[in-house]
């Protein structure tokens, strides 16, 4: 079972713990949005580019149900909606688009295919200098194991 | 907005799909049902062999509604908030 252990650190304070950081930042990874398996071999054999992964990060969301992608990162990628969620709002109900992808996790060794995520409008996500392009949810963390220790200024997660 | 055409062909013809197909995930491009699949990944696969890479709808026929999905932090504006 791949492990990912994050730690904040003070600087030049050796390894002295950084709750700070963990509290500014929220646990973050390092993520690739990639074209998943069947479109890229769809792609492939009809002898068209498999457009290339989009990085940046993603943020680990307890509060969301499902996992939400950038859409203009999912409009990159190529991939096409096969569905549509309802999603509940502070204005009532809207209509989502779902795309299939694939996240991968580089750092942490995990990847990921989704028949589904949510195409969501992350444009100007920014935490910590970190462009945020995914909201991991708990469709995601139902198959891991989450630890968030503020006071440690670390989270880990194993999938 | 993509896949108008087949919400609104599965909404219409909702009966006759549950009648042949219910508990299926049923794959719809435009105004015609491409047939009923045991998964969503069978079904997308099927979907871009007979299609291409193009919007299709993907749909597990059954009469309740899909639960609502929900992402707060981001609905509301409270993504990168700080005490």
């Amino acid at each position: 079972m791949p492990i990912h252990n994050h730690f904040f650190r003070r600087p030049n304070q050796g390894q002295e713990p950084a709750p700070e950081g963990l509290l500014g930042a929220g646990p973050l990874l390092q993520v690739q949005v990639e074209v998943p398996q069947a479109p890229a071999a769809y792609l492939s054999g009809q002898g068209q580019p498999i457009p290339g992964p989009q990085s940046g990060w993603a943020l680990i969301d307890t509060g969301a149900t499902r996992t939400c992608v950038d859409k203009d990162v999912l409009t990159k990628l190529g991939v096409k909606p096969t569905g549509t969620v309802k999603t509940g709002t502070a204005a009532g109900q809207v209509e989502q688009l779902l795309y299939p992808a694939k996240l991968n996790f580089p750092v942490a060794g995990f990847q990921i295919e989704f028949g589904s995520v949510i195409a969501v409008d992350l444009r100007g996500q920014t935490i910590a200098g970190a462009n945020v392009v995914v909201l991991v949810g708990r469709d995601v963390l139902a198959r891991c194991l989450l630890v968030y220790n503020g006071s440690a200024g670390m989270f880990s997660l194993a999938m | 907005m993509p896949l108008e055409k087949e919400l609104a062909y599965y909404a219409e013809h909702l009966e006759e799909i549950l009648a042949t197909h219910e508990g299926q995930f049923v794959l719809i491009r435009g105004e015609q049902l491409a047939g009923g699949f045991t998964t969503d990944r069978e079904a997308y696969e099927a979907g871009l062999k007979r299609y291409g890479n193009e919007p299709f709808l993907i749909r597990r026929a059954q009469r309740q509604e899909d639960e609502l999905a929900h992402y707060p932090a981001l609905v509301l504006g409270i993504l990168h908030a700080h005490p």
